[in-house]
């Protein structure tokens, strides 16, 4: 690389002589001419002397380290010693062509002026400049200039000492400065941010080498004395002082609420030898950690608890460190202590089901995890101490960015609620059998009344037919033999056996109506009744009776046995009110509560209300038969009838006033 | 009984109702070749409906009055076996019996009864009915020969 500071060609470096410094030169002529021989003499030894003044003068200053320089008024270089010429890299005669400016740094070579001007004004200057060697290596430098005068013209005269290695250790230092206040900033700010307390102090004085809260000059011990515990604080910093790095807990505060937690660890300073030179106390205050811990434990005591009334445990597993946790009842229903056991899902907890039951827990639980395919299930489980009881367990899987990252589940002793089921399925079996028993036992019974049923239709019915037969025949063929009443008598046997010939047809008629599955449907009462009233009319050509049918309402039911009603009802009516003068029967009814109510009033004999309870009651009769023909059964029919309908009947009357029967329907037809 | 053919088989059980039945009968000039047997057994015996190589010595009837409740095998059952042989099956059955049970009216008429008669408790309502179906089967009723 070219120094530009190095003369042009051409541009020749100014020389004074043949080399001798200007300065000497300077002094030799300061001096008197004496032509004289002593003089001469004297001359000669004067110049000897100065020749030997000059050479030692010459070689102390080319001996100098430091550079030396000569500068005329404009800061042109007359003189300059070896030590310039070997630091700034040029030979003497190129410097004897440079100025000031051009040994100078760039920076600095504009000062030079300035500077030339404030020397000459106070006739010396101590300045710090840089000096810029031939390749450019800046030279930092000290340089002493004194304005003297030579051959009458004021010169410079700069000792320029390099101060390059002063420099560098300088730098070093404010380096090594300013990363001591970074890092001593840095560590404030540390604990600064930090809440914990930080002492540290100086082993032979015990004062604080840090620590905000001590002011300078006082000891810690100061401070551990005002909080009443001087003589622990004192043990505490001895054993840091020992080399002991301790950490302990402390409370402070009197009642609940101003109680505070401490956490204080005591610590040796060292210096970079090892040696202690002090003690450090980190104290952090720990009462929100503790309540924290205090909130945690009561919440898991109530949970506890809780779980431990409700009889279900909770448990939770975490796939990434396949860890199961457990709470207090898990282990309860498993008969384990939490000491003796700890929980794992993939193997051993399995174990305690049933190995029938095994498969299906772990195919439950595998695709929890693999899946996040949640269950619920009843199992059957035997505990640490071998009782076999039902368990109801169910998971269900936390799902982040399609990652199961947790499986909460419960469990719950149900062994109660299975045997109860149990029971009540025992129960529901018992009852079950119970009910076909008695369906089969009634089933039973209906056959029996059916066969009692044929047995009085075909076996009542031939003695009766022989009986009457005979006396017939009797009456018929062997009339002449029998007086008067012989015939009589054959009379009463004959007209028994008629009405028994009808009791047994109305006993029929009644269990039939008893045994007939009903079929329901809408049915056209007013039209029933008109009907049966058409044939009651036809029956009795020989008398008139008015019948007053009403608008009715048509009813729900089975057709065939509620036309029996209507027969027996408006039969009984005409029958009772044959004897008076005009028979009237009206029919009416009428709709309320939720059920059609028909009512049936003749103008006939009518009833004492006395023993209207025997009216519904089969082969009961209020009437002697020679008065009414009937067997009684009638009405019975009526309320049988009714009754498999769901509905209800009733009579009304007085001796020779009339009665009234009625019956009602409910609206709704209900499974009879 | 004579070489004769007999014109009605009487099944029935009960002596007094065989006797009413032929004193019936006997009235409409009805009794001289009737068969009397008194179960169902009898009856099959007889009417040998499932022998065909062995017809009735004295022949088949032109009528059967049945009873239905019989000792043995029940009036039905011979209705049914009657009624399913191609021999007997053309003779005109008349149910008479003391039921009014629906269920044996529905099962006679259902294996082919011709009739179904409710032997009348009265004598004279007796008399005339056995009369009456005595002639209507005998003397009215044509049958395929």
């Amino acid at each position: 690389m070219s120094n530009p500071r190095v003369p042009a060609p051409g541009d020749s470096p100014r020389r004074t002589h043949d080399g001798a410094p200007r300065a000497s030169r300077a002094t030799v002529a300061a001096r008197p001419r004496e032509e004289t021989a002593s003089i001469r003499s004297e001359h000669e030894a004067a110049d000897r002397a100065l020749r030997e003044s000059e050479e030692r003068f010459r070689t102390l200053v080319e001996s100098a380290n430091d550079a030396i320089f000569i500068w005329d008024a404009e800061g042109r270089c007359l003189e300059a010693n070896r030590a310039a010429c070997e630091r700034l890299g040029y030979s003497r005669a190129e410097l004897l062509t440079m100025t000031a400016a051009d040994v100078s740094a760039p920076e600095q070579a504009q000062l030079v002026t300035e500077r030339m001007a404030e020397i000459v004004a106070h006739g010396s200057a101590f300045v710090e400049t840089v000096h810029w060697a031939r390749d450019g290596t800046r030279i930092p430098v000290e340089v002493s200039t004194t304005v003297t005068s030579l051959g009458g013209r004021p010169v410079f005269l700069s000792i320029a000492r390099d101060i390059t290695k002063r420099k560098h250790a300088e730098a070093e230092a404010a380096v090594a400065e300013a990363r001591l206040v970074e890092q001593t900033a840095l560590l404030q700010s540390v604990l600064d941010s930090s809440e914990a307390a930080v002492f540290a102090v100086d082993r032979e004085t015990m004062w604080a080498l840090y620590g905000v809260e001590i002011e300078p000059g006082r000891s810690l011990l100061d401070y551990e004395h005002a909080s009443g515990d001087d003589v622990g604080a004192k043990r505490n910093l001895d054993r840091a002082l020992a080399g002991e790095r301790f950490t302990d807990e402390g409370l402070s505060g009197d009642d609940e609420r101003t109680r505070a937690w401490f956490e204080v660890t005591h610590a040796p300073v060292r210096d970079r030898a090892g040696m202690v030179v002090g003690a450090s106390v980190f104290t952090r205050d720990t009462t929100a950690r503790h309540r924290a811990d205090d909130e945690i434990r009561a919440t898991q005591t109530l949970l506890n608890q809780t779980q431990e009334m409700a009889q279900i445990g909770g448990w939770m597993y975490e796939p990434a460190t396949r860890t199961v946790t457990w709470t207090d009842e898990v282990y309860r229903i498993h008969d384990l202590s939490r000491d003796a056991y700890e929980p794992n899902s993939a193997t051993r907890d399995i174990a305690f089901y049933a190995p029938a039951d095994q498969a299906r827990i772990d195919e439950a639980f595998r695709l929890a995890v693999s899946a996040g395919q949640p269950y619920d299930i009843e199992l059957r489980l035997v505990t640490a101490q071998g009782r076999a009881i039902w368990v109801r367990t169910s998971g269900r899987p936390e799902i982040h960015d399609g990652q199961v990252v947790r499986i909460l589940g419960d469990i719950q002793d149900i062994t109660e609620r299975k045997l109860a089921e149990e029971e009540i399925r025992g129960f529901n079996a018992e009852l079950e059998g119970r009910v076909i028993q008695r369906t089969i036992a009634l089933e039973a019974a209906n056959r029996e009344l059916e066969a009692f049923s044929y047995s009085v239709s075909h076996d009542l019915r031939a003695p009766l037919r022989s009986i009457d037969a005979f006396s017939q025949i009797l009456l018929n063929e062997y009339a002449a033999p029998l007086d008067a009443e012989g015939r009589r008598i054959l009379g009463i046997i004959l007209r028994n056996v008629k009405q028994m010939g009808a009791l047994i047809d109305d006993l029929l008629a009644f269990s039939r109506v008893t045994r007939k599955e009903l079929d329901r449907r809408h049915v056209d009462m007013a039209g029933l009744a008109r009907s049966v009233a058409e044939e009651l009319q036809v029956a009795q050509p020989d008398r008139e009776i008015v019948f007053d049918i009403g608008p009715l309402a048509d009813a729900p039911g089975d057709a065939p046995l509620l036309r029996q009603v209507w027969v027996n009802l408006l039969g009984n009516a005409v029958k009772f009110s044959l004897p008076v003068e005009a028979p009237r029967v009206e029919v009416r009814s009428d709709q309320s509560d939720g059920e059609y109510r028909y009512t049936v009033r003749d103008n006939g004999v009518g009833f004492d209300p006395t023993y209207v309870d025997k009216l519904f009651v089969p082969f009961s009769r209020l009437h002697p038969t020679a008065q009414f023909e009937g067997t009684g059964i009638g009405l019975a029919i009526v309320a049988r009838i009714v009754g498999r309908h769901g509905g209800r009947v009733w009579a009304d009357g007085t001796p020779g006033n009339g009665a009234t029967f009625g019956f009602a329907l409910p609206t709704r037809m209900e499974a009879a | 009984m004579s070489a004769s053919p007999i014109e009605i088989l009487l099944v029935e059980d009960n002596p007094d109702d065989v006797e009413l039945t032929l004193r019936a009968l006997r009235e409409h000039n009805l009794a001289n070749r009737v068969k009397v047997v008194s179960d169902g057994v009898e009856a099959l015996e007889y009417l040998r409906p499932d022998d065909a190589q062995n017809p009735p010595a004295d022949g088949l009837p032109k009528l059967v009055l049945l009873d239905l409740k019989l000792p043995r095998v029940g009036g039905i059952e011979v209705l049914r076996r009657l009624k399913a042989s191609e021999r007997t099956r053309k003779i005109p059955v008349v149910v008479m019996t003391s039921s009014r049970e629906e269920s044996d009216l529905v099962a006679s008429y259902q294996y082919g009864a011709n009739s179904y008669i409710v032997k009348p408790v009265d004598f004279e309502q007796f008399m005339h009915a056995v009369g009456v179906l005595g002639l209507y089967w005998l003397l009215l009723n044509e049958v395929p020969t």
